[in-house]
């Protein structure tokens, strides 16, 4: 293919590998001095691997949404590196980085505002084909709506036409006209109805099979998760504090955050005793986050020392990594 | 490549849909004329529109007699046969002026809304587009300007404008002076509108931009690598237009009573030109003996605004993406 930035195996593992990226915003108003930048995301360093769903999970305001964004390059990270495909792609300017565009897609959260209302399903899926100057749209286009379960037939109206949970096919198509290898899902079913959610994840988990794609699937619902990831990092207030495979995570949870949003899941068994964590307070502010263990503010087993030390993401066991200092008791508790 | 695309997926896949919502396939700007077209008073207004751009582009096919042809044997005549609208003291058959004044009013309220678009809608959408420092700049001097009542502005720009391109004979003052002596003095008062009323389209297009520009398909565009011109000239700008149409309408209007003000005052056209307001103001002299030398340049311009404002109104109706997009 003319125009691919690196053919498909010619760097090395893994595909996406993320270095201790920061993403500070100048908080603005107030209008006071030394007033604190926002931490939206504050030293993340994560990689995926090809063909893997790598699900990022945390609740809203963790800084997910915003790490998703730098690993596309949508936002420019304040400090850090972005590596894909083997190529550093943190310094690389808008028209660098086009060529790099088409092996990474994006499908957005909102499926009423991702698509533009004055444009034709056709003028949306056919955009990217049009901007990386590849051939045979036409043909394209039909293809990519039946792959995302659409009649061609839509191809000629306009995306307010149709519903939230068509709209978000439409974007899944746009998204994979260029055949990219990488798809970050940045929330997609999270504005759908419960049942049109089945029917997208059942799609999105075909479409990886079939054409090989990695995910790097942001949410907030573990449910979610569970079903389609492989491995899975939980966010809090700009940082990882676990991450682990699907199974590792869900059987022994070595974090109290993590044990905490799972305990919100409701059961599929009503007879099982329900041990619901509540989490105290609410989440602190990531201009000025607590000091030692972030965590430690709604923590159930805070004690004297998170206060003063920072506890790193370390490997605990396999290849499970988490930020706390407990870690060892809690999987204990879970054995 | 494409065999991933072609090889497809199990036939199961195609079939659940949930609800569909088709109806009629129409693009956005197709439905704002189906409701448009519903609005009586609109439709009234853009008919009235029509006949009067229609007559006024015709006017010399439609009357015997010339703007400025004066019959010192009819003077100050009241309506009759010959005179639909009488004679003023010059013996000018006023319907005929009225026509001739109706293409100076409508052709300088669209020219001039081009103009006012041509400058504000780059000036607003780079404006807010890429932000910073000249985001500031722009916006500091479009403040400047806005602390002037408009039609003030033009009064005191026109003062110096006017002296300026009678004495210009040489150079690009010269020929903006000679297009404006062809003009009958209207390129003057276009000049001076134009330089105050790009501000408000501006504004308008600034604050459109600045929340498109955060829309999740903006994003989207940006995310397959499309370039700041193809965001700016597909994405956003298509979605800005809408109040700015609505708002172009509305300032048709605006720019035709400043010019009938300005010519009121001496300001604007220069006699023998027809235009609507030095009508009125010729008018105002022989209100106690001819009063319809001030009634008809008068009812011409109201009708005339009011059917803008008519228009306006069903546009902006139409025209409301809460109305459409409600699927």
């Amino acid at each position: 293919m003319v125009g691919r930035a690196v053919s498909r195996r010619d760097y090395e593992e893994p595909l996406l590998r993320v270095e201790d990226l920061v993403k500070h915003y100048p908080s603005s108003g107030g209008g006071r001095r030394n007033s604190q930048a926002v931490r939206a995301v504050d030293g993340v360093s994560l990689q995926v691997e090809t063909a893997e769903t790598f699900a990022l999970v945390g609740e809203s305001g963790c800084g997910k949404s915003t790490l998703g964004r730098l690993v596309v390059r949508l936002e420019e990270p304040t400090s850090g590196t972005v590596q894909f495909m083997g190529s550093d792609l943190t310094n690389l300017g808008r028209r660098q980085l086009r060529p790099h565009r088409r092996d990474m897609q994006v499908v957005f959260q909102n499926p009423h505002s991702s698509l533009n209302p004055r444009m034709t399903v056709r003028q949306i899926v056919e955009e990217p084909l049009v901007v990386h100057d590849i051939d045979d749209r036409i043909g394209r286009v039909d293809r990519l709506l039946e792959l995302v379960g659409l009649p061609p037939a839509v191809a000629d109206r306009h995306a307010h036409e149709f519903s939230g949970g068509q709209r978000q096919r439409i974007g899944l198509a746009r998204a994979l006209s260029t055949e990219p290898t990488f798809l970050l899902l940045d929330e997609p079913v999270s504005a759908l109805d419960v049942s049109i959610q089945a029917q997208i994840l059942n799609l999105l988990v075909e479409l990886r099979d079939e054409l090989s794609l990695t995910y790097f699937f942001i949410s907030h619902d573990l449910g979610v998760v569970r079903y389609l990831a492989d491995r899975v990092a939980v966010m809090y207030l700009g940082r990882i504090v676990e991450l682990a495979s699907v199974f590792d995570l869900f059987a022994s949870p070595a974090h109290p955050y993590t044990e905490a949003l799972m305990s919100a899941v409701p059961s599929r068994d009503p007879e099982a005793g329900s041990q619901r964590i509540i989490l105290k307070g609410e989440l602190p502010s990531a201009a000025s986050p607590p000091s030692g263990c972030r965590f430690r503010t709604r923590c159930p087993m805070a004690r004297p020392e998170c206060a003063t030390d920072e506890p790193e993401l370390r490997l605990v066991e396999g290849d499970h990594l988490v930020a706390c200092h407990f870690a060892e008791e809690m999987m204990e508790k879970h054995r | 490549m494409s065999d991933v695309i072609e090889s497809g997926l199990p036939a199961e896949q195609s079939s659940p849909m949930e609800a569909v919502a088709f109806h009629d396939g129409q693009g956005p700007a197709r439905a704002a004329w189906q409701r448009l077209r519903r609005n009586r008073s609109a439709m009234l207004s853009l008919g009235f529109l029509a006949v009067l751009a229609f007559a006024a582009i015709a006017a010399p096919l439609l009357t015997p007699f010339t703007y400025d042809g004066t019959d010192f044997g009819a003077i100050a005549q009241s309506p009759s046969s010959s005179h639909w609208l009488g004679t003023d003291a010059l013996g000018r058959d006023v319907l005929t002026r009225i026509l001739y004044g109706a293409r100076i009013s409508l052709s300088l309220a669209v020219v001039g809304q081009i103009v006012i678009l041509l400058i504000g809608v780059p000036i607003g959408l780079i404006s807010a587009y890429f932000g910073g420092r000249f985001d500031l700049f722009v916006q500091r001097g479009i403040d400047v300007l806005y602390a002037f009542p408009p039609l003030l502005f033009v009064i005191v720009a026109m003062t110096y404008l006017r002296p300026t391109l009678d004495d210009a004979d040489s150079g690009f003052l010269g020929v903006v002076a000679s297009i404006d002596d062809l003009t009958g003095g209207l390129t003057g008062v276009l000049l001076a509108m134009a330089l105050i009323l790009w501000l408000t389209v501006a504004r308008l297009v600034r604050g459109q931009v600045l929340s498109l520009k955060e829309e999740e398909f903006v994003l989207a565009a940006n995310a397959t690598g499309a370039s700041h011109l193809r965001i700016m000239r597909r994405h956003i700008l298509p979605n800005a237009f809408a109040p700015v149409i609505v708002a172009t309408t509305f300032g048709i209007p605006a720019a035709i009573m400043m010019e009938a003000g300005l010519s009121f005052l001496g300001l604007g056209a220069q006699p023998p030109t027809p235009s609507w307001g030095i009508m009125i103001a010729e008018g105002v002299a022989y209100i106690r003996s001819d009063p319809y030398l001030l009634i008809a340049p008068g009812v011409a311009l109201g009708a005339t605004l009011l059917a803008f404002n008519f228009l306006g109104d069903g546009l902006r109706d139409a025209m409301d993406p809460y109305v459409y997009d409600s699927s």
